[in-house]
């Protein structure tokens, strides 16, 4: 199964290193394809009054390109290096969880090929900028399906990207060998590390806000639309997520950087300590300042100048981390090898980029900026050149250690000068075109902006044209690159301690760090799973199954049912792979501090169970935002006799009008059922735990039959309230219930879902006394749900 | 800890949730402003999140390290929670 060129290798993997070059390859394409985009509007843009495109064509394309280079290029290549290499620097065996590695994967190409597509569909796809503001992403102003489907793609990439979240937070805590210490634990990985947690918090409020925003476009609810919701509500969601985003994307360039750097210095990075507690202190600024990108709203004069002071505040550690890079090229003797240079040229990119940030954060000075060239500029200078440079970089770097062959130098050094040239040539201009407003598609002869904007074009030609030489030199040197040897770069960490390319279990033993060493201990046993277990299909065609059933509902509701099925019977496959113990095999890590006691399982889940109360708050936050917005909202409150009112209906309030109240004995009655199910669960757990295997299984069934109760008076009482009238699209506070409690709807049958299997697996008896990680889980998830209906109880029903 | 006390524990914490669920009812009926049944009601829902999350959930079980993350989830929150007050102010003078 490891021929290089086989397809079903390619497509059933989960080995780390497939999946890492998978992220790669497809990072790749996306990035052709949105630097083909790119080409395009430049041309459009190269002189005044072109008309290549019309707005529209040009909106989408500006669109695709700024999501797809964010989302689908920047961030995924940064992980195709994780995927790579971060366990190996670590010294495990492999992801905690390899299958769910692929699944990440496999949620990463087809939502990106979702967004292609939906640029092929009739009307075109999204033509809204790559914020989406609302309630221009509405069906209102963007009709067309292909924003739907855009929509779609980011969920499935929320997604994936969660559960990538929960994977590498768990590899990193608790796979890492004996002896790799957190002081010990490279840099790359470090920056990895904080990429995640970041991530861990900032995607589900992105995830909120595309099911509000899918929820006014498919169901009919007005949340972006109408006042009380509107614009702002969008905007806090969007750059909640957006900021901390930034970070995301320049977390693994600093980290590469930091690999990079010290190597070609030839001495340690300088600073260690410091650089990690500034990194620390950025992640947790970079949640605190998303209201700077809303400085042109009514934002009060305080609130403009808390978020104006942390913009400021945050700058401070990369000024830090800035300086220390400095100082160890400074204390150095440098090797000007190709990784090097484009190094180097990323921290060029980022002083400037980083300079013109602090610009921005200035209140005064930002209103004159906003929504100008400027902002292009600097944006492009950290991201585009920052993470680029720093990615290409990492390219040259690794790419002997993932093929065993050298790249050609002079190649690469022509590519490394020629793109920073290109590069400088298309955004440097942009700080003189401080007064040309972004996103229009054309501009008048006598605006004076066409000798910046021909530099820019020709600037756009010489970079993308002179990516296609790295292209060569990549495929000639897989041909014909000299051997490159164990460790062509002179490097401390794990990875090069190993043959190139890595075996596929990469280590034969163990390796263990003793004080400053790595060694591998002899006769040391190996366990390395069997490597014909690594495949599976599952992962694709839950893929699959999901692609098409959002398809589906976007378009032609009977495929939904088709990918539905696909899903459920992926489902059964993979647990029937459980229960014949494949991929069990997988030991456990050795459990490092201080992760020592509880099995890489449960943290995954409680990383896991983060993610989704993230989630449920920034709905439930959007929900209150609405409400404190409303004029008049519903509630029992305002009802004199409320006891007369217990079951619910439409009451006429004095003063008020008639409201609508929901049935507070229903309510009660299910939020006794979801507590009892609780407890069944956590006598299941208990029960297995004493090896009793008979309670075990009355009390799981027990559990499913109280939540199949749940959701039989959900359903009861959602038939009730649309036959009165009370359907998704009367108001706000129609839309905000069947949102928020459909969702929970959605967990409780997922979690009834993994009880079913636990069921089916009890009575084949496949949980002891000493097994039973998949009782526990589940119990954890099925908890979260209930914890989640305690909270929503009391908002929806009670005030 | 024995099976028999744990089960007693679950059953106890059970019959706190139901307790606490009808108290969070019959507060609607007390004679208070607003307010304060909105804090009332939303304390009563934390204590049994807080038993669920750290009974059934055996979250006072797990070591530090596991419990960091639902710990920095309600810090986070918090700040959250101010940010947004600071932010909503405008539309809550306007009303
Ligand atoms: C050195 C610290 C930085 C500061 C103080 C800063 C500040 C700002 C401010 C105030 C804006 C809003 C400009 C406007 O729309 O009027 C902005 C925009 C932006 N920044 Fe930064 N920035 C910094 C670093 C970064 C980094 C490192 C990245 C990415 C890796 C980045 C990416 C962006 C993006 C994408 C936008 C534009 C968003 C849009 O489409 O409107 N920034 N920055
Ligand atoms: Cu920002």
């Amino acid at each position: 199964m490891s021929e290089t060129f086989s397809l079903r290798r390619w497509l059933t993997t989960t080995n780390h290193k497939d999946v890492g070059i998978l992220y790669l390859v497809t990072s790749f394409y996306f990035m052709f394809f949105a630097g083909f985009l790119a080409m395009n509007f430049r041309v459009q843009l190269f002189s005044p009054n072109q008309s290549l495109f019309t707005a529209s064509a040009y909106n989408q394309v500006v669109t695709t390109h700024g999501l797809m280079m964010i989302l689908w290029v920047l961030s995924p290549m940064g992980f195709a290096f994780a995927n790579y290499i971060v366990p190996i620097q670590i010294g495990a065996k492999d992801m905690a969880f390899p299958r769910l590695n692929a699944l990440s994967y496999w949620f990463y190409l087809f939502s990106g090929l979702l967004l292609v597509s939906s640029f092929f569909l009739p009307g075109g796809g999204a033509d809204v900028g790559w914020t989406a503001y609302a309630p221009l992403s509405t069906t209102k102003y963007t009709p067309q399906v292909g924003m739907t489907v855009a929509a779609m793609a980011l969920i499935m990439l929320v997604a994936s990207i969660t559960v990538s979240t929960v994977n590498f937070i768990t590899t990193i805590a608790r796979e890492r060998a004996r002896g790799m210490t957190w002081s010990k634990m490279p840099l790359f990985t470090w920056g990895i590390l904080y990429t995640v947690i970041m991530m861990l918090f900032a995607f589900p409020p992105l995830g909120a806000g595309l099911l509000i925003l899918l929820s006014d476009r498919i169901l009919g609810t007005m949340f972006f639309t109408s006042n009380a919701g509107g614009a702002l509500l969008w905007e806090n969601f969007f750059w909640f997520f957006g900021h901390p985003e930034v970070y995301i994307l320049l977390a693994p360039a600093l980290g590469i950087l930091f690999e990079i750097i010290p190597a070609f210095s030839r001495r340690p990075i300088y600073g260690r300590k410091f650089i990690l507690g500034a990194f620390a202190l950025a992640s947790i600024i970079s949640f605190l300042v998303w209201g700077h990108h809303m400085f042109a709203t009514t934002e009060t004069a305080l609130v403009k100048k808390i978020f104006s002071a942390t913009s400021v505040a945050i700058s401070l550690p990369f000024e830090i981390v800035t300086i220390y890079l400095i100082a160890t090229l400074l204390r150095g003797s440098i090797r000007l090898s190709t990784p090097m240079l484009f190094g180097l040229g990323a921290i060029y990119m980022f002083i400037i980029g980083g300079i013109t940030g602090v610009f921005n954060a200035s209140i005064a000075l930002d209103y004159q900026f906003r929504g100008s060239y400027w902002v292009v500029g600097h944006f492009h200078f950290v991201m585009g050149g920052t993470v680029i440079f720093a990615l290409l970089g990492a390219l040259y770097y690794w790419f002997p250690k993932m093929t065993g062959r050298m790249y050609n130098e002079k190649l690469g050094k022509i590519h490394f000068f020629i793109s920073a040239i290109g590069f400088t040539m298309i955004y440097f201009p942009m700080f003189f075109l401080f007064d040309m407003p972004r996103r229009i598609f054309t501009y008048p002869a006598t605006a004076g902006w066409d000798f910046m904007n021909h530099i820019a074009t020709i600037g756009g030609f010489i970079f993308g044209s002179i990516q296609l030489l790295l292209l060569a030199n990549i495929l000639l040197s897989l041909r014909r690159g000299p051997p490159a040897g164990f460790n062509p770069w002179g490097g401390w960490t794990l990875e090069w301690l190993i043959p190139s390319p890595p075996p596929a279990q990469d280590f034969e033993v163990s390796p263990k760090i003793e004080r400053e060493e790595i060694v591998f201990p002899k006769g040391g046993s190996t366990e390395w799973e069997d490597v014909e277990e690594s495949y599976t299909p599952w992962p694709l065609t839950i893929t699959i199954g999901t692609t098409l059933g959002l398809l589906g509902v976007a378009m032609f509701l009977p495929l939904a049912i088709l990918g539905l099925a696909v899903v459920l019977a992926s489902l059964v496959g993979w647990f029937r792979d459980d229960f014949r113990g494949k991929f069990a095999a997988k030991a456990e890590g050795m459990g490092m501090w201080p992760f020592e006691k509880i099995s890489h399982e449960k943290l995954g889940m409680w990383v896991f169970i983060t993610a989704e109360m993230m989630l449920f708050s920034m709905v439930v936050s959007g929900y209150i935002y609405v409400r404190s917005n409303s004029a008049v909202w519903p509630s029992p409150l305002l009802v004199t006799n409320i006891l007369a009112h217990l079951q619910g209906g439409i009451i006429n309030v004095p003063g008020v009008g008639e409201i609508a109240i929901h049935n507070i004995v229903l309510g009660t009655v299910n939020t006794l059922v979801l507590v009892t199910s609780s407890l069944t669960m956590a006598l299941a757990l208990n029960a297995i735990k004493n090896g009793n295997v008979r309670g075990l299984k009355i009390w799981l069934l027990a559990t499913l039959a109280l939540g199949v109760t749940f959701m039989v008076i959900k359903g009861y009482e959602w038939a009730g309230l649309y036959s009165e009238g009370f359907t998704i699209t009367s108001g706000l506070p129609a839309a905000s219930y069947y949102l928020t409690v459909g969702l929970h709807g959605a967990h409780v049958i997922a979690g009834l879902i993994a009880i079913a299997f636990l069921i089916t697996k009890a009575y084949k008896n496949g949980f002891t006394k000493e097994s039973y990680t998949g009782i526990e889980n589940t119990g954890l998830y099925w908890h979260m749900v209930d914890v989640i209906w305690l909270f929503l109880f009391p908002l929806f029903y009670l005030l | 800890m024995y099976d028999m006390d744990r089960t007693k524990l679950y059953v106890y914490v059970w019959g706190i949730l139901v307790a606490f669920t009808i108290i969070e009812v019959i507060t609607l009926l007390a004679p208070l402003t607003h307010t304060v049944i909105i804090a009332a009601v939303i304390t009563v829902a934390s204590v049994k999140a807080i038993a669920v999350v750290s009974i059934y959930q055996h979250l006072k079980d797990e070591p530090n390290s596991v419990k960091m993350f639902p710990l920095t989830l309600l810090i986070l929150l918090i700040v959250f929670l101010l940010l947004a007050l600071l932010i909503a102010m405008p539309n809550m003078m306007v009303q």
